[in-house]
C-alpha cells in the first residue's frame, strides 16, 4: 500500500501526540504543527496527502490557513477539527474546500474512521457508483475542488438511493450556504430536522440564516 | 432576570466547549494504552483501566446533557404549532438508528391520531431521545422495548416499557429530579440528567411525565401533552416558518 502522508495542526499539545499515537503505522507517516505559520511551512517542504486542522487557533487560525493554501492553488483534502460552537465556520471553510468535520471529543476510532473515509474517496468513480455512500463520497469530493452543481447533482443521487440520511440533506443545506442560495439551504436545513429534529449544525445553521434574512 | 439566565447559559456553554479538548486527550490516551498494553495486563489493572474508560465516557455524555440543560431556557424553546403526525414520527427516527445493533427488539404502535401540537421540534427530539437511550440502558439484551402513541381526550400520549431493573416505587418521584439515578452502583452510564431534563421539557409544554406502575417486572414511562386548540390563522404562521 502507498504511504498516506498526514499532517495534524492543533496548538494543544496533548491532542497532536494522541491523534499522532493513533495514526501512526507501517504504511501511514504523521507530521504535527501547533499552528497555522507552522503548518504552511511543513507544506512548502514536504508533500502531504491529508491535513487534521484545528479552526481555533492563535495567530494563524485554520481559515487563514485554508485561504493561503487556496490563494497559493494548493489542493490538499482537509478533515476540520471542531469543538462545538464553531459550526459558524463550517461555511466558510467549505468555501474553502473543507467538507469534512470531526468533532471533539473523539476516540482513536472515531479519527482512524474519518481518516479511511478520506482516503476512500480517492478510489470511488461514477462508473463504479452504486451506493448512496458512493454518490456522497463523489459529492463531497466535488465540493472539495469547488465544484458545487457537480456536488449538488451527486448529492441528489446519493438521496435517489437512500431517501432518509440527514447528514445528505445537511450537506445540501451547506452547499446551498455556500453558493449563496439561502431559501433553498433553509428548506434543506429543515429537510434535515425533519428526520433528525435534533440536529444541531441544522439548527445553527437555521438560526443563523433566519437572524441574517 | 433574563440577562443573568443568558449569562449562565453562556457560561455553560463556554465551560462545556473548553472541557472538550482535554476530555479528548484523556478519552484518546486511556484508550491507545488499553489497545496497546490490555493483553499485558493483570485483572485488577483492566479493571482499573476499564474504569477510567467509563468514566471518561460518562464524563462526556455529562459534558453534553450540560449542554442541552442549559439551553433548556425561555428563550431557547421555541414552539411552534405542528400536525400531531410531526410528534408520531420522531420516535420512529430513533428507533432507526438504535435499531443497527441488532441488541434490542423495537416495536412502536402508532394510533392514527389527527390534531395539531404547539412544540419546540427539536427539544421534544431530546425527550424521546432521553426516554429511548434510558430504556435501552435498562434493558436486559435481546428483550424488547414496547412504545406506543396515540391522542385521548385532547392530548397527545406517548409511552414507552422496557422489562430491565424496576425502579423502586421509593424512587419513583425523585427519579426526574437532577442528578438522580437508578442506582450509583451499577455500571450503566449516565448522568442523571436526562429524566429531568424530559420533565423540565414536558412541563414547558403544558404536560406532564410519569411512572406508571402497571407490572411487576416493567417499567413504564407515561408522558401526555396538549393538543393545539388555537385558531386557523396562529396555526398558519407557525407552521410556515
Amino acid at each position: 500500500m502507498k504511504m498516506r502522508k498526514i499532517l495534524i495542526v492543533d496548538d494543544e499539545k496533548n491532542i497532536l501526540k494522541t491523534i499522532k499515537t493513533a495514526l501512526e503505522g507501517d504504511d501511514v507517516s504523521v507530521d504535527t504543527a501547533m499552528n497555522g505559520e507552522e503548518c504552511l511551512d511543513l507544506i512548502e517542504q514536504k508533500e502531504f496527502d491529508l491535513i487534521l486542522l484545528d479552526l481555533k487557533m492563535p495567530v494563524i487560525d485554520g481559515i487563514e490557513v485554508l485561504k493561503r493554501l487556496s490563494e497559493k492553488d494548493i489542493f490538499i483534502p482537509v478533515v476540520i477539527i471542531t469543538a462545538h460552537g464553531t459550526i459558524d465556520k463550517a461555511v466558510e471553510a467549505m468555501k474553502l474546500g473543507a467538507v469534512d468535520f470531526i468533532q471533539k471529543p473523539f476516540s482513536p476510532n472515531e479519527i482512524r474512521e474519518i481518516v479511511d473515509d478520506m482516503f476512500e474517496r480517492n478510489e470511488v468513480v461514477e462508473e463504479n457508483a452504486s451506493t448512496y455512500k458512493d454518490y456522497f463520497q463523489l459529492a463531497k469530493k466535488s465540493a472539495q475542488q469547488r465544484e458545487y452543481d457537480k456536488a449538488l447533482d451527486y448529492a441528489f443521487k446519493s438521496l435517489n438511493k437512500e431517501e432518509e440520511i440527514p447528514e445528505v440533506f445537511l450537506f445540501i443545506g451547506f452547499i446551498y450556504e455556500v453558493i449563496n442560495e439561502h431559501d433553498k439551504a433553509m428548506k434543506y436545513y429543515n429537510a434535515t430536522l425533519s428526520i433528525e429534529p435534533g440536529n444541531q449544525y441544522a439548527l445553527d445553521r437555521i438560526k443563523k440564516l433566519g437572524d441574517s434574512l | 432576570m433574563v440577562e443573568i439566565g443568558q449569562m449562565k447559559t453562556d457560561f455553560i456553554s463556554t465551560a462545556s466547549h473548553e472541557l472538550r479538548t482535554p476530555v479528548t486527550s484523556i478519552e484518546m490516551s486511556i484508550n491507545l494504552i488499553k489497545e496497546k498494553l490490555e493483553e499485558k495486563m493483570d485483572k485488577s489493572e483492566k479493571e482499573l483501566l476499564d474504569i477510567a474508560v467509563e468514566d471518561v465516557y460518562r464524563l462526556k455524555l455529562l459534558i453534553n446533557d450540560l449542554l442541552d440543560m442549559s439551553k433548556l431556557d425561555s428563550q431557547n424553546i421555541i414552539t411552534k404549532v405542528h400536525d400531531v403526525e410531526d410528534i408520531i414520527k420522531i420516535p420512529g427516527s430513533i428507533k432507526k438508528s438504535k435499531m443497527k445493533n441488532n441488541d434490542y427488539d423495537f416495536k412502536y404502535e402508532k394510533r392514527d391520531a389527527d390534531g395539531k401540537i404547539k412544540m419546540d421540534n427539536s427539544k421534544m427530539y431530546l425527550v424521546f431521545k432521553n426516554l429511548i437511550d434510558n430504556a435501552v440502558k435498562y434493558s436486559k439484551k435481546g428483550s424488547t422495548i414496547k412504545m406506543e402513541s396515540s391522542v385521548e381526550d385532547n392530548y397527545f400520549y406517548f409511552s414507552i416499557i422496557n422489562k430491565g431493573n424496576k425502579i423502586p416505587k421509593s424512587q419513583e418521584k425523585n427519579i426526574f429530579e437532577k442528578f438522580v439515578r437508578l442506582s450509583q452502583s451499577d455500571h450503566t452510564p449516565g448522568t442523571g440528567l436526562g429524566l429531568a431534563m424530559c420533565k423540565k421539557i414536558i412541563e414547558y409544554h403544558g404536560g406532564r411525565i410519569w411512572i406508571d406502575p402497571s407490572s411487576e417486572e416493567t417499567n413504564k414511562f407515561v408522558f401526555k401533552l396538549p393538543l393545539y386548540r388555537g385558531d386557523e390563522n396562529e396555526n398558519e404562521k407557525d407552521t410556515d416558518s
